[in-house]
C-alpha cells in the first residue's frame, strides 16, 4: 500500500511528507537539550543538585552508617544515581506539560512530524542528561572512595542498568506531563511519586532499617529492585541473574505503561 | 473627607495580608511545600534513618528529636516561593496601581509579610499535630511550649527577608529557586537536625555549630523538653533578628526603588 502510494506519487514529494521517527525524533532532542542549556534550573537539577545530595548524605551519614556496618559511599552511589534519574524525569514531565500549554505540539502535529516524535526526543534529551549526570556521580563517587569490585562486564551493566531505568521512569513522567498539562500540578505529582518512592526504598538505607509492617513494600517496590540490582553490580562476586531479572521486568512492564501512557496521552492532547 | 483619603496602615495592611493569604491558598506548590512536603518527609525520613541514628532508640525518639528540623523544613521551602510571589507583584504593575492610591507604601509588603508568618504557623501547627501521636513530647514547662511554638515564626521571617532579598533582584520563580535551595538544603543537612553533633564528621561539627538552622533546632529542643534554655533562645532569636534587619534592609532599599520605577 505504502510502496503503490509512493510510486504514484512523485519521489521527492513522497519522501518530504512521510514522518522519520528518528530523524524527526533527534531534531526535537537537540531542541530540548539547547533548551535545557539556556535554563540555570536545569543544569542545577542535572549536575548540581545529584552532587549536592551525595555530598550531604555522605557526610551527614557517613559515620552512623559505617557504626552499622555498611560503607555507606559505595552503598549510596547506587542511590544518589537512582535519584539523578529521578530529576530527569520530573524535568522531562515538566517540559512535556510546557510544551503541551505553549502549543509545540499543537503546532507539531500540523506538520509532517512523526506522532511519537515529540516523546522520543524529549525520552533521548533526558537520557543524554541523565548520562551527564551519571559522569559527574562517578566522578565525585570515585574521588570519596566508589569502586566497582566486579570485573568489567559488571562494571558496563552499571549504566546500563541505570539507562534502562531512565527510559522506564522519563517515558512515564512524559505521559504524566503530557496528560495533566498544567506545570504547577505536575510539579506537585511528579514530587508526591518521588519522595515516597525514593525514601521508601533501600536506595538510601538497606530493608532491615524500616519497621517490620513497612519492609514487604520496600523490599519489593521497582526502586528497591532497581537499586538492589545497581548495587549487585558494583559487589564481587554477586549473585547478578535474580536482582536483574526482577529490575529487568519491573523495568519493561513501566516502560510498556509509560509509552502507552504518553501514546494515549499525545493522541487526546489537540 | 480628608479621613478617606489619609492611608490608614493596619486597615490597609490587613486588607493586603487577606489578599496575600489567598494568594498563597491557591498556589498548590506552597500548600504541598509547607503543609505535606514536611510532613511527608518527617514519615519517610523516620521510617527510613531511625534505626540508623539511633540503633538502640525507637522510631517515636527519632520523631521526638527531629521534629524541629521537620518545622524549618516546612517554613524554608516555601519561603522562597511566597518571596517570589512578592517580587512578582512589583514586576506585574500591581505595587505600582497600589502606589497610585492612598495606600501607606509599604502596606502590600507588611500584608505578604503577615500572610508569611501565617502560612508558618500552619507548618508548625500541622506538624506538631501529626509528631504527637507519632513520639513528640513536650515535657519542659508550659512557656516553654509556647516559645518551641513562636520560635520558629521570628526565624520563619527571617528566612522570608532573606528569600525577598534574592527575590528581588532575580528575574524570575525558578530562579529564586535555583539559588536558595542549595542553600536551605546546606543549612539542613550540615545541621543537628538529622544526626547528633558527635556523629557529624570533624569538619562539620564546628560548622553545625554555628549554622542558624541548628541554633534555631537546639534551642527548640531545649524549649521542649527542658535544659538550660536562656543561652539557646537568646542565640536563635538573635540569629534571626539579624536575618530579619539585614537582609529586610538590603531587600526594602531594592523594593522601594523597584516599586517607586516598576518598569525595570
Amino acid at each position: 500500500m505504502t510502496a503503490a502510494l509512493a510510486d504514484a506519487t512523485p519521489h521527492g514529494a513522497a519522501q518530504s511528507a512521510r514522518p522519520a521517527v528518528a530523524a524527526d525524533a533527534a531534531m526535537l532532542a537537540g531542541r530540548h537539550l539547547r533548551l535545557m542549556t539556556r535554563r540555570p534550573a536545569s543544569i542545577i537539577s542535572a549536575i548540581v543538585l545529584p552532587l549536592i545530595f551525595v555530598l550531604l548524605f555522605f557526610t551527614v551519614f557517613g559515620r552512623v552508617m559505617a557504626r552499622a556496618g555498611i560503607d555507606y559511599i559505595n552503598y549510596l552511589l547506587p542511590a544518589a544515581v537512582i535519584q539523578a534519574v529521578f530529576f530527569s524525569a520530573i524535568s522531562s514531565a515538566i517540559l512535556a506539560a510546557e510544551d503541551v500549554v505553549g502549543g509545540t505540539l499543537h503546532r507539531l502535529r500540523t506538520m509532517a512530524v512523526s506522532r511519537s516524535a515529540p516523546a522520543f526526543g524529549l525520552l533521548a534529551a533526558e537520557l543524554a542528561r541523565s548520562v551527564l549526570s551519571l559522569g559527574v556521580l562517578l566522578a565525585i563517587g570515585t574521588a570519596l572512595g566508589f569502586r566497582f569490585h566486579g570485573g568489567p562486564w559488571q562494571a558496563l551493566g552499571f549504566p546500563v542498568v541505570m539507562l534502562a531505568f531512565a527510559a522506564a521512569l522519563v517515558s512515564c513522567h512524559i505521559a504524566l506531563g503530557f496528560a495533566l498539562r498544567r506545570v504547577e500540578t505536575v510539579t506537585v505529582a511528579t514530587n508526591l511519586i518521588y519522595f515516597p518512592f525514593l525514601l521508601l526504598s533501600s536506595a538510601f538505607t538497606p530493608a532491615a532499617s524500616f519497621p517490620s509492617w513497612l519492609r514487604p513494600v520496600v523490599e519489593q517496590q521497582p526502586v528497591s529492585q532497581v537499586a538492589d540490582a545497581l548495587r549487585a553490580l558494583t559487589t564481587q562476586d554477586a549473585a547478578l541473574a535474580r536482582p536483574l531479572l526482577i529490575a529487568g521486568a519491573w523495568l519493561a512492564g513501566l516502560l510498556l505503561l509509560g509509552a502507552l501512557g504518553a501514546t494515549r496521552a499525545v493522541g487526546r492532547s489537540s | 473627607m480628608s479621613a478617606s483619603v489619609r492611608p490608614a496602615l493596619v486597615g490597609d495592611t490587613l486588607v493586603m495580608s487577606g489578599r496575600a493569604l489567598r494568594l498563597t491558598m491557591r498556589d498548590p506548590v506552597t500548600v504541598v511545600l509547607s503543609v505535606i512536603f514536611p510532613l511527608l518527609l518527617m514519615l519517610l525520613m523516620t521510617a527510613s534513618f531511625a534505626k540508623i541514628v539511633y540503633p538502640t532508640g525507637g522510631y517515636g525518639d527519632f520523631v521526638d528529636i527531629g521534629l524541629p528540623l521537620f518545622i524549618l523544613v516546612g517554613i524554608a521551602f516555601a519561603a522562597p516561593m511566597t518571596a517570589a510571589a512578592t517580587a512578582s507583584d512589583l514586576r506585574s504593575g500591581f505595587d505600582a496601581r497600589i502606589r497610585t492610591m492612598p495606600v501607606p507604601t509599604l502596606a502590600a509588603l507588611a500584608g505578604r509579610l503577615v500572610a508569611d508568618t501565617a502560612r508558618s504557623a500552619v507548618t508548625v501547627a500541622v506538624v506538631v499535630v501529626v509528631g504527637l501521636p507519632l513520639g513528640f513530647r513536650f515535657t519542659a514547662a508550659p512557656w516553654g511550649a509556647v516559645g518551641f511554638l513562636l520560635l520558629p515564626l521570628l526565624f520563619g521571617l527571617g528566612l522570608g527577608f532573606l528569600a525577598l532579598l534574592v527575590a528581588v533582584h532575580a528575574p524570575d520563580v525558578e530562579t529564586v529557586n535555583a539559588t536558595l535551595n542549595p542553600i536551605m538544603l546546606l543549612g539542613m543537612f550540615l545541621s543537628t537536625g538529622l544526626v547528633p553533633s558527635a556523629d557529624l564528621p570533624g569538619w562539620v561539627q564546628p560548622v553545625a555549630r554555628v549554622n542558624p538552622f541548628s541554633v534555631v533546632i537546639e534551642a527548640m529542643r531545649a524549649l521542649a523538653h527542658g535544659g538550660p534554655t536562656a543561652w539557646p533562645v537568646l542565640e536563635a532569636v538573635a540569629w534571626s533578628v539579624a536575618l530579619v534587619v539585614v537582609c529586610g534592609a538590603l531587600a526594602l532599599r531594592t523594593y522601594r526603588r523597584r516599586s517607586a520605577r516598576p518598569a525595570g
